[in-house]
């Protein structure tokens, strides 16, 4: 058992040096003395007290496409993980995101501190304390940026709404945590209009986290604090600017220049000039346009004045 | 008053000549139907007539109560037994039994509620399914979805596969050596128990449904004793051959047939085996039933004993110590018992760990009304009630079945997906399981007085009984099991490799000996003998070699790599039999069934062959409607592109284009019961001779060498699994 909870704590990611290495063969060979085991993808146990199924199978294919992909497995886990059977007293190895991220000039940009801050703040941990971590949410073994870097705005709502359905889907986990049974996802949401529509366009934490921060809002709201007037999204000043096409909306005005943002931003209905093309070619009509206008004009003038003469 | 009516001005107008048109086709419509069964019954020379069963004898009402206290009698004596556990006074206990086992509540309190029901309605005299039919005319179905729907209950029954021999439907985990998927697109051809490529001949259901055998077990000189055989013993359709009208357009099971259903094998808690014999009436040859009241009034929701009245034949074999119904032979006519298992996994509390838990069949295989699943996985061509309805393991048991949270468990529960739990956990299969049977040489059984085939190897031991084989839950047209390592290697080729040959020593050591004997031949010509099975490709020429390696890359391949893969273990089996030379391809001919009594008296399998193929259906096969309906399409999943409609027997009355042969692969059948708690051991498998051949299963030469040489092997066998 002791070495079981050791094992398990294999999923969970410490610091020692940050050093981002090359994805070399170096690595890859390092960490397949731990992938001998752990790639099994139903490599698990019962808890036994709550009958959860507990995995600690890392998916090779998933680590290597994650944002840690370059590390290796001791480069979190304790050196000594590399004896087998691992020693017992492993099982207490207790990690934490961000004795790797904090003050470390090049995570600058997500803004670690503030996450942290904001964690503190969320609804997950004032109810639960320390029994809610970063890894009830983020696995490290696969994690990745998505929304930053992501072009697919689809794809970065559907991977994001992953993590809280993980758990918020499962009332077997609720229950485990919380010790309460939530309603279903439908019930709770019953008064949204176009429910399933909603889900596939939006991000859970769009509505359910506040949005002024600097990074990715960690502070996920109490339920009665959640975003629940239409006209917070449906208007002209969306929050949504601010939350789930917040980056796409900086990326863009780094790329098109700051016009097509100011446009993008003052749009009414979300979706409908997120096209980049869509937006040169009603630039060009109305370039058009206004040539076609002047040139009238212009011919117009021209031949009052031949009137007159 | 008079009135006549002229339909001339009507038939004029062109609505007139459609109305006309649409009754004349529905008069020929209605004509048809009217004459269908008679046209079947002619066509195939399948014989129906109204059955009658001398057991279904009216009571009395004494005797309804008299047998309402018999089957009764164990449940009050247990129940009064258990209440009087603290008396210590022998005598005095006996009183209270006595006394508790005649109280009025204690015969009311009882699982067999349909003694009360017969009792008010006045029931006594078992009928047959119109009994039951009186009040279940109807029934609830729970389906899967959550819905309950109303259904016809006899026709649940007829359309379920416990009544039916084929399958229109798609369905079927079966992908043919074209790469068609079995019934999947284009028109769908009549597959199942009718047509399937099973290694029994006797499986041909048409020839062989109900006969009679004369045996001599008491010497040749002595008085024959009949035996019953045939496929009606087990079906609960079909009077004097089985109901296989639907296999036709516009076919329809006639009443008679369907009054012929055996409601009771399946549901009554005292249904007597021993009325299972076959009865010969002015008609012909038929299977008797128990439809005595007691047995009614015994009806529950079917248990394991109903299944395996059944069922034990194909799993723990019919000579299987604890098959119960092979204990009742008949009270005339006994049954013949066939002695080498077919699979040899049976489902009793002795052998089986989920049985001993006192798990029932349906609690696995939940049914939904009559239509009871049997899981998405099968390699055979089995017709399948609820094909994506899973029966698996997981279903109860989690991906984390190991839960004693020991390190084994935890490595152990890492191989799930890629181990199928039967891999470790059936360690055998029962000593009686043929592995190789020769139907063509019978051997004389002296104990039953007749010419059995002969099994020239039986074998539950993993490496002979047991092969181990990637299975993505589909196989071949021939019950070959497909899959791939998820490597996808080229390398893993059973159809070229594994299933074309048999190489344990110590088995063939046995065949030789086996053979020497049996037959008494030299050890020359056993060896000569062997190379047919030892290496079944032997039997191909050279070109039909060569397209069996076209169709295994064409189409095969690609069907191995479907899904996901596990190592399955399979019960190997191979048979040789009379094939039909004419309809020959890469993977085999077609097998040619056996006239029951003819082989069994006379040892001649030659004749027996030719009396079954006799039949007027099986030359109806051989004639064109059947070859266009069904044949050529049924030929395509072979690997063959048309069915030659050369009858085997000329018109001189000679046999023609028919050879013995092996199959030119061995069958791999699916085995899932006689579930053991303690599995193999890990060494089994990781270890130079473990009973897993790494390299064969496609795995690379290194990582051969580090599966069969564990460093870390030492942690674990600490505990012994």
């Amino acid at each position: 058992m002791k070495i079981l909870i050791a094992a398990f704590s294999l999923l969970i990611l410490t610091s020692v040096e940050p050093a981002a290495k090359p994805n070399s063969p170096s690595n890859r060979e390092e960490n397949q003395n731990c992938f001998r085991c752990h790639s099994m993808s139903t490599l698990s146990y019962r808890d036994t007290t709550t009958g959860i199924i507990k995995s600690l199978s890392v998916s090779p294919e998933e680590f290597y496409n994650s944002n840690h992909k370059d590390l290796e497995c001791i480069d979190c886990h304790s050196k000594d993980f590399q004896t087998f059977p691992h020693n017992a007293k492993l099982k207490n190895e207790n990690l934490y995101c961000l004795d790797c991220h904090k003050d470390e000039p090049k995570f600058k940009q997500f803004h670690f501190e503030s996450i942290e801050k904001e964690f503190k703040q969320s609804i997950h941990y004032q109810k639960l304390g320390n029994k809610f971590t970063c890894f009830d949410c983020h696995d490290p073994h696969s994690f990745e940026i998505h929304a930053r870097i992501s072009k697919d705005i689809k794809g970065t709502i559907l991977y994001d709404n992953s993590i809280c359905l993980n758990c918020h889907e499962n009332n077997f986990k609720i229950k485990y945590l919380s010790g309460k049974i939530l309603p279903s996802l439908y019930t709770a949401h019953s008064w949204l209009p176009h429910i399933n529509l909603h889900w596939q366009s939006v991000r859970c934490i769009d509505c359910h986290t506040s949005p002024n921060t600097p990074g990715v809002s960690h502070a996920i709201l109490p339920k009665g604090k959640a975003v629940k007037n239409c006209v917070e999204c449906h208007s002209k000043n969306s929050l949504l600017l601010q939350t789930l096409y917040k980056f796409e909306s900086k990326r863009s005005r780094n790329k098109e220049g700051f016009l097509n943002a100011v446009i993008l931003n003052n749009s009414y209905v979300i979706g409908a000039t997120r096209n980049y093309y869509l937006n040169l070619l009603s630039f060009i009509i109305f370039g058009l346009t206004l040539i076609a206008l002047s040139f009238h004009g212009f011919l117009r003038i021209k031949s009052k004045k031949r009137k007159l003469k | 008053m008079k009135m006549k009516i002229n339909l001339k001005p009507f038939l004029k107008k062109w609505y007139g000549k459609i109305t006309a048109v649409i009754a004349g086709l529905a008069l020929i419509l209605l004509i048809g139907m009217m004459a269908m069964p008679s046209f079947f019954e002619w066509y195939t020379g399948v014989k129906n007539a109204p059955l009658t069963y001398g057991s279904s004898k009216k009571l009395t009402d004494e005797q309804f109560e008299e047998t309402a206290k018999k089957i009764t009698y164990n449940e009050r004596l247990e129940k009064a037994e258990e209440i009087t556990k603290g008396e210590n006074n022998d005598f005095t206990r006996s009183v209270k039994i006595q006394m508790l086992m005649n109280t009025p509540s204690f015969y009311r309190d009882t699982k067999f509620k349909h003694i009360a029901y017969f009792r008010k309605a006045g029931i006594r005299q078992y009928k047959g399914p119109e009994t039951c039919l009186e009040c279940h005319k109807t029934m609830k179905v729970h389906e899967s979805d959550g819905t309950i729907k109303k259904v016809n209950t006899l026709n649940d029954v007829v359309n379920s596969v416990h009544f039916e021999f084929q399958r229109m439907a798609p369905g079927f985990s079966t992908y043919g050596f074209n790469g068609k998927r079995v019934n999947s697109k284009g028109r769908p051809i009549p597959v199942g128990k009718i047509d399937r490529a099973c290694g029994i001949p006797g499986s041909f259901s048409w020839t062989g449904w109900a006969v009679l055998v004369k045996t001599y077990p008491n010497g040749k000189d002595k008085p024959a004793v009949m035996r019953s055989e045939g496929c009606g013993q087990c079906h609960i359709g079909g009077s004097y051959d089985p109901a296989t009208e639907k296999m036709m357009p516009g076919g329809v099971i006639p009443a008679e047939t369907k009054e012929g259903i055996d409601c009771l094998i399946c549901h009554s808690q005292n249904y007597d085996m021993n009325y299972k014999y076959v009865i010969k009436d002015k008609v012909g040859y038929r299977w008797n039933q128990d439809r005595t009241m007691e047995a009614a009034m015994s009806v529950t929701i079917p248990t394991n004993k109903n299944c395996l009245n059944c069922h034990q034949h194909n799993m723990g074999g019919d000579v299987y110590q604890y098959n119960v119904a092979a204990k009742s032979l008949g009270y005339k006519n006994q049954r013949i018992l066939h002695g080498g298992a077919k699979r040899g996994n049976p489902f009793s509390s002795e052998d089986d760990v989920h049985a001993a838990a006192g798990l029932q069949c349906l609690d696995c295989h939940v049914p939904e009304g009559h239509k009871i699943p049997r899981g998405v996985k099968g390699t055979d061509l089995v017709a399948n009630d609820l094909p994506n309805r899973k029966v698996d393991c997981e279903n109860c048991h989690t991906s984390a079945p190991h839960t004693k949270n020991k390190l084994e468990d935890v490595i152990l529960n890492g191989h799930v997906n890629r181990i199928a739990c039967e891999t470790c956990h059936i360690t055998s299969l029962q000593n009686s399981s043929v592995v190789l049977r020769d139907w063509v040489h019978p051997t004389w059984d002296k104990e039953d007085g007749m010419y059995v085939p002969t099994d020239i190897l039986r074998s539950g031991k993993p490496d002979v009984g047991i092969t181990y084989l990637w299975f993505n839950g589909n196989g071949t047209f021939l019950a070959n099991a497909l899959g791939n390592n998820p490597n996808h290697t080229d390398k893993y080729n059973p159809l070229m490799d594994q299933l074309v040959t048999i190489n344990n020593p110590q088995a063939l050591k046995e065949v030789k000996q086996n053979i020497m004997s049996d037959f008494g031949m030299t050890s020359q010509q056993a060896d000569e003998y062997m190379k047919s099975f030892t290496n079944t490709l032997s039997q191909l020429s050279p070109s039909m070699i060569e397209k069996r390696k076209e169709v295994i890359k064409t189409f095969l391949v690609k069907l191995e790599n479907m899904g996901q893969s596990k190592i399955y273990p399979f019960k190997l089996f191979n048979a040789y039999m009379y094939e039909d030379m004419s309809n020959q391809g890469p993977f085999g001919a077609m097998i040619l069934p056996f006239d029951y009594p003819t082989y069994y008296e006379t040892g001649n399998s030659l004749a027996a062959m030719k009396k079954a193929i006799e039949n007027p259906i099986v030359k109806r096969m051989y004639q064109l409607p059947f070859k266009e309906y069904m044949m050529d399409d049924f030929m395509h999943y072979f690997g063959v592109s048309t069915w030659s409609d050369v009858y085997p027997i000329d018109s001189k009355g000679n046999l023609r284009n028919i050879e013995p042969h092996w199959m030119r692969q061995f069958g791999t059948l699916m085995i899932n019961h006689g579930i053991k708690k303690d599995g193999l051991s890990c060494e089994s498998c990781h270890s130079p001779n473990g009973i897993l051949d790494f390299a064969k299963l496609g795995y690379s030469p290194e990582r051969v060498k580090d599966l069969t040489h564990l460093k870390d092997l030492k942690y674990f066998t600490k505990s012994k699994l």
